[in-house]
């Protein structure tokens, strides 16, 4: 029978093994949770988006798809998730602000007309359905009617 | 059991198939409520999927580029955006040049730069820079420093046409203007505007044609100019005409390897014919001018560091001698959240018998130590906060600047 002392010891021992079980459980559900793909229209042939290409496309290195078509930036909304990912995987930046700034920047540099739009998720869905050569990264579970969009997973993520 | 029982019982019998009518009818009508509701929800919902999308909420929100071929239609008209750049700052400064040697100190109304694109028509753009000085004697000069159309024909092809920036290294192509972009509170020495003592040409005024590439090992980018070159003298740029029949070339080629993001290096040429100035003794004959460069950068957030140098020959056939300058600058900085704390070591390098550069100020041998904080305080207001060690041929000075910097 262990002693008082044994006993003390195991307390926090298993607290930790409680504590890990549920951070265990809890994990892959927040991972659910922020499940993110990339949208297209659904004309867009493109089958496969890696995280590099999608460096590439939101850095506007490069500006049309393969077809020719120009490459329409949209940003996710503020503070979601999906531009949480956007800030920290794509860009590989600390804080959203600095997206704006990049923006400006490349505006500067003549690489943009105009900083790219950041609607709300309805109106980004909306347009991607509309404009051919439309972009955006959202949270699967955001899309209700994925009709007349293609939605792929975002490699290397 | 009695009577009362049974009877009761009886009762209870009788009465229940009425109740469970009753509750049957009340559900139905309640379902029939919902499948209403529903109903209106679908038409609410189909109504706003047919309609505009409500304007965007972001401060950051413009359309970005046109359906291919919309500017055929009738409403079609091209989109403008205005930006701008402006910075106020204090200086202090200790042994300048001038009649007020010893130490200064005043503040500064800075240049407005005012930045206008506009999509003419699907890719195409337009892009001017127009700044507004303002003189030591208190007048204000306009200069258009970019004046540019520009056709993306895709990634690989883009060609503009009118005033840019030459394709001279890393900080030539990538900082213009607008003090806010950079992390100091100036350009490197070397860099300086013509107009500003700078030694380079950093202007142009003719074709320009640029793109990227992404193969194996990276990505690889382009920019070529061909243009009407340098005038007589250093801050000269030839807008409306050109004095010899020779070009200005220049060229830039860049690799961004994908196995280090953030990492670029590239070199950069450029050739010309200075023209010469008719009786001038020194000057009688043209000046052949050849600059090479490289650029190492890292610019992987948070860290900003810069590597950049060019080298200046120039071939004087008045004397049939040779004059060469050097310069460049080392920078960096790491980014902790809003601040930036920077240094950067500028270094030139003049060939004092260089007749093209007698009597530019600021073309002498120099070096210069340049420690700061950035603060950005808001998204597009800077707080910088610089010292700044200077040690050139003709005196040294130590100076500050307190700078707030901005783009609208």
């Amino acid at each position: 029978m262990p002693s008082e002392r044994q006993a003390r010891t195991r307390r926090p021992l298993r607290a930790a093994l409680a504590a890990a079980a549920l951070a265990a459980w809890l994990l892959p559900t927040a991972a659910r949770a922020a499940e993110i793909v990339v949208v297209l229209n659904e004309k867009n042939a493109v089958s496969t988006v890696s995280l590099q290409q999608l460096r590439l496309i939101y850095g506007a290195y490069r500006r049309s798809w393969p077809d020719g078509t120009p490459i329409q930036l949209l940003l996710p909304a503020a503070g979601s998730p999906a531009m949480q990912v956007m800030v920290t995987k794509v860009f590989r930046r600390q804080r959203e602000e600095e997206i704006a700034q990049y923006y400006v920047d490349l505006v500067f540099q003549q690489k943009l007309v105009k900083p790219p739009t950041q609607p709300s998720i309805r109106e980004s869905l909306a347009r991607v359905r509309s404009q051919p050569g439309a972009i955006v990264i959202a949270e699967k579970d955001e899309i209700d009617d994925p009709s007349g969009l293609r939605l792929l997973p975002l490699e290397g993520l | 059991m009695g009577r009362p029982a049974w009877a009761a019982l009886g009762l209870v019998l009788l009465l229940a198939p009425a109740q469970a009518r009753g509750d049957d009818a009340a559900r139905i009508e309640a379902l029939e409520r919902e499948v209403e509701e529903l109903k209106l929800l679908v038409k609410d919902l189909q109504a706003e999927r047919q309609a505009p999308p409500p304007p965007s909420r972001s401060p950051m929100a413009h359309d970005h580029g046109s359906a291919s071929g919309a500017e055929n239609s009738a409403g079609w008209v091209p989109t403008l955006a205005i930006r701008g750049f402006g910075n106020v700052q204090y200086d202090y400064q200790t042994n300048p040049e001038g009649p007020h040697s010893g130490s200064t100190n005043h503040f500064t109304n800075g240049a407005m730069d005012l930045l206008i694109t506009s999509e003419v028509a699907s890719k195409v753009g337009f892009l001017s820079e127009t700044q507004f000085e303002f003189e030591p004697d208190g007048s204000t000069s306009i200069d258009v420093e970019r004046l540019l159309l520009h056709y993306d024909y895709s990634d690989a092809m883009n060609v503009a046409i009118g005033r840019g920036h030459t394709a001279l290294g890393y900080w030539n192509a990538r900082f213009h203007h607008g003090v806010w972009l950079y992390t100091t509170t100036d350009r490197p020495i070397l860099f300086r505007f013509e107009d500003d003592g700078g030694i380079l040409p950093v202007h142009f005024v003719g074709l320009e044609a640029g793109g990227s590439v992404e193969t194996a090992p990276g990505l690889v980018s382009y920019v070529l100019d061909v243009a009407n070159g340098r005038g007589e003298i250093t801050d000269q740029v030839q807008l409306i005409e050109d004095r010899n029949h020779s070009k200005m070339v220049a060229g830039m080629l860049r690799l961004a390897p994908d196995a280090i993001p953030g990492l670029a290096f590239g070199v950069n040429a450029l050739m010309d014919e200075i023209p010469g100035i008719p009786g001038n003794p020194d000057r009688a004959h043209s000046i052949g001018e050849t600059i090479a460069g490289f650029h190492a950068v890292y610019t992987e957030s948070p860290w900003e560091i810069l590597l950049e140098s060019q080298y200046i020959h120039h071939e004087d056939r008045t004397c049939h001698c040779n004059h060469d300058s050097w310069g460049g600058y080392f920078q960096t900085g790491y980014r902790l959240g809003k601040f930036t704390p920077y240094y950067r070591f500028d270094w030139l390098g003049i060939d004092e018998q260089d007749p093209f550069y007698t009597g530019v100020v600021g073309a002498e041998d120099s070096l210069q130590h340049v420690f700061g904080l950035r603060i950005d305080w808001w998204t597009f207001v800077a707080l910088k906060l610089e010292y700044r060690r200077l040690l050139a041929r003709s005196a040294d000075s130590n100076a500050g600047t307190a700078q707030v910097s901005f783009a609208f």
